[in-house]
């Protein structure tokens, strides 16, 4: 990695130029936006459409690369013929903007698992036809818990363009990727030169929003006890509150598992692909067998997927941290309290 | 005898170049006998209800009725015996309530409550069904396609 | 509050009158609470009763994983007694099989007032549910945490949002709730927190035929949603676990509340309130109104 990261600088009314340029050149952009009490991904027209103050959207992004449903043929039956049409079309030029470092982060994570044996080729393209822009992170949540799978608030991870707010109209700007580097060919003159002082209040300003992180968890010795523990009484003790909503699940950036569903009658319909929850008491029915009939079950399916098998076939734990799942639980279920006793198992010598 | 109105729907009505779908869940003892009578007298009236019979009006799922919108169905129409003359005694008294309740649901979410009708037709009113089968028809050329399902389906 | 609590499941566990007390004790965020499940009289000091207690914990009634063989102690406010009673109505559950601790509840906090840190319990930090509640003390308990205390009458008009949506045109009211409705992601946190929706096999989850479609798009977000609503017309007893579950903000209640005045008002029927009446839907009058049906 020879290659040096460009810096530059941006003001607050070259960043709405930013947007305006890149929706002048054909990019779709979508932002933050206050949307029914919440924060979601919506159509921005111009930076002042962004929220002033909010810590993360309620959905993840993931829904711009798997989105919540998609058609992926339809068929017709006539007279004389059945057609059937591939529905998934070519995805437009999208912008995502303002997305929090530990979203982007999920991104090559979850990469690796649609782009392994079987190319899933809807992701993909998508992926291909989209521009992060991340913004970082100064107001960390409660929940959050990012820099214990060590990203950060102002992590580089997944962003083609990371901007870190460093004073009131001023932004440091960071190209991480090539796709991020030509926003800076695209658009010579929105980028001012980055001072040193900038360079060092951009690290301040990671450090003050990382130091707002009061929520840890020690991951050294869960991936080993997680191995060891497929049957244990800490499943059913930990999971007993869990009422099997998705809530979690459909909120977290690098749950991936989908469902296809047929909609339609004998004549016309849709096939459609949609998320779904390995929480839900059916997911693993099966004509003749029932694998995960209790919770406990299938709980310990979202942590072993997450913190072991993820880890084993692709490398990366499928976890950023951002702590929508504690959030969001209705029965107080909260991911680092349950790594924090694996941990403390895990680090326990044997008793006799 | 016949109600009076045309079956090929008055000038304005062909001018729209639409014709309503009308899905009818009716009871096998009474509105449907009711039908076949007024097939056997020879009464004229639209053709633009598709009937679907089932034994009692209680058997009728409300959720039929989103199932008919879902599927392009401009009105439906739910008709049953008289009360007091159900064949299993009891059957559309239970459907009253529901239907008294979940009318109010459609109406709440914002669904026009004149395309969804409720009769009582017996075995013995075969005039009755034609009559009903021409208003309610007539109301849904007047309402128009309903543009909400429309947008939200395939 | 939490003493007498404490000493009441501790003495049930001890006499082993109960196999179990489903109970509330602190969550790990400061000033919250969560369902905890004790079989041993040590473990009594754990359980709290805060404006944090919010959760209904009759929905563990009626899942295998939580419904440990013998009687259960359930810990219950108001709101949730009244889930009891409509369980036991419908033959889910026996009166024997519970001992009902009852609270005498004030009111719990809402999902925004703890997401902003408040502790104090006022009429804006109030959850919905508890500015328009009449049992704060439950109607029926086993024992009593607190004084009897009346409810009372409501600051405003219980059915005031319903009675502004109901003033607005269809057209108008279609508009409102494909906006809403536009959010739901079909996570089904509305159902799995809900103690009445119980079904071992949801309606959803049938797909010879589809009855209820699964994917959420417009139409398949009205489908499930409204039948929902109706499945629950009658049953609902309005504690708001759906919407304080739905992590998207969708106002469920607004449904189940109009459904629950509808109820009321055709049939002079309040469900949860005696577990040995009829439910509404589940029987009739032979005088019940037919003005819509010609």
């Amino acid at each position: 990695m020879g290659k040096e990261m460009k810096e530059k600088a941006l003001s607050r009314a070259g960043q709405d130029q930013l947007i305006q340029g890149l929706r002048e050149r054909g990019f779709r952009v979508f932002g933050p936006r206050e949307s029914g009490g919440l924060v979601l991904f919506q159509e921005t027209q111009s930076a002042s459409d962004l929220p002033s103050r909010y810590s993360n959207s309620a959905r993840s992004i993931k829904e711009f690369f798997l989105p919540a449903q998609e058609s992926l043929l339809s068929y017709g039956v006539g007279r004389e013929e059945i057609q059937t049409r591939y529905s998934a079309e070519e995805p437009l030029p999208t912008v995502l903007f303002g997305v929090r470092p530990c979203d982007a982060a999920y991104l090559p994570i979850i990469d690796k698992v649609f782009a392994w044996e079987e190319r899933d080729q809807l992701y993909l393209s998508r992926r291909e036809k989209t521009l992060i822009i991340c913004l970082a992170c100064e107001e960390p949540d409660e929940a959050c818990f990012c820099t214990s799978l060590g990203y950060s608030p102002a992590g580089r991870e997944g962003c083609d363009l990371l901007l870190t707010p460093i004073a009131q109209d001023r932004f440091f700007a960071e190209f991480v990727s090539e796709k991020g580097e030509g926003l800076l060919r695209e658009f010579p003159h929105l980028w001012e030169e980055a001072s040193p002082s900038d360079q060092k209040r951009r690290k301040e300003v990671e450090a003050e929003a990382k130091g707002k992180i009061k929520r840890r968890v020690e991951m050294e010795g869960i991936k080993g006890w997680l191995d060891e523990h497929f049957e244990d009484p800490l499943w059913e003790e930990i999971s007993r509150r869990c009422i099997g909503c998705g809530a979690c699940y459909y909120l977290c950036p690098t749950c991936h598992c989908f469902d296809i569903v047929d909609e339609g009658n004998l004549w016309r319909g849709v096939r459609r692909r949609i998320w779904d929850s390995c929480s839900f008491g059916h997911f693993t029915q099966m004509p003749a067998h029932q694998p995960r009939e209790s919770q406990d079950r299938r709980y310990r399916q979202r942590i072993m997927h997450k913190f072991r098998y993820y880890v084993d076939r692709f490398g990366p734990i499928a976890c950023v941290g951002c702590g929508r799942c504690i959030e969001v639980c209705p029965v107080g279920i909260d991911l680092t309290e349950i790594l924090a006793r694996i941990q403390e198992r895990a680090t326990t010598p044997a008793k006799g | 005898m016949d109600s009076g109105l045309t079956l090929e729907g008055s000038s304005e009505e062909r001018a729209k170049g639409w014709e309503p779908k009308i899905t009818a869940f009716v009871c096998n003892w009474c509105t449907y006998a009711g039908a076949d009578l007024a097939g056997t007298s020879r009464l004229r009236y639209r053709p633009q209800v598709r009937v679907i019979k089932l034994p009692c009006t209680g058997r009728i799922d409300p959720l039929f009725i989103l199932k008919a919108f879902e599927r392009g169905s401009d009105g439906v129409l739910v008709s049953g015996c008289h009360p007091g003359d159900c064949h299993y005694t009891s059957g559309n008294y239970h459907a009253r309530r529901r239907f008294g309740t979940f009318r109010k649901l459609l109406e709440f979410l914002g669904i026009d409550l004149r395309r969804v009708q409720f009769s009582w037709v017996s075995a013995a009113e075969g005039a009755k069904w034609a009559q009903v089968v021409d208003e309610v028809t007539q109301k849904i050329w007047e309402l128009g396609p309903f543009e909400g399902y429309r947008r939200i389906s395939d | 509050m939490s003493q007498p609590l404490q000493d009441k499941a501790r003495e049930l566990l001890e006499k082993k009158e109960v196999a179990q007390v489903i109970g509330y004790g602190e969550g790990t965020r400061a000033g919250r609470a969560r369902p905890i499940f004790i079989t041993s009289p040590q473990e009594a000091s754990q359980l709290i009763w805060t404006l944090a207690c919010v959760n209904n914990l009759a929905v563990y009634l009626t899942r295998k994983e939580t419904r440990v063989p013998g009687r259960v102690g359930i810990v219950a406010k108001g709101c949730d007694v009244r889930a009891l009673f409509v369980l036991i109505q419908e033959k889910q559950i026996r009166r024997e099989e519970l001992f009902i601790i009852g609270l005498s509840c004030p009111g719990v906090l809402s999902k925004k007032a703890m997401a902003e840190g408040k502790q104090e319990l006022t009429e804006e930090t109030k959850a919905d549910k508890c500015k328009i509640c009449l049992v704060h003390t439950p109607v029926e308990y086993d024992f009593l945490v607190g004084e009897k205390v009346d409810s009372p009458e409501p600051p405003s008009d219980p059915y005031e949002k319903i009675k502004e949506l109901e003033s607005r045109s269809p057209e108008e009211r279609w508009e409102y709730w494909q906006e809403e409705l536009s959010r739901c992601i079909k996570c089904y946190a509305c159902r799995q927190a809900c103690p009445l929706c119980y079904c071992n096999r949801c309606i959803t989850e049938k797909s010879i035929p589809q009855w209820i479609e699964k994917s959420p798009h417009a139409r398949g977000n009205l489908a499930w949603n409204l039948m929902r609503a109706f499945h629950l017309t009658g049953r609902c007893i309005g504690c708001g676990e759906c919407e304080r579950a739905c992590p998207m903000e969708i106002p469920l209640m607004l449904l189940n509340q109009k459904m629950a005045k509808e109820v009321k008002e055709q049939f002079g029927y309040v469900a949860g309130m005696d577990f040995r009446a009829e439910p509404a839907l589940a029987t009739f009058d032979p005088k019940d109104h037919e003005d819509f049906i010609r």
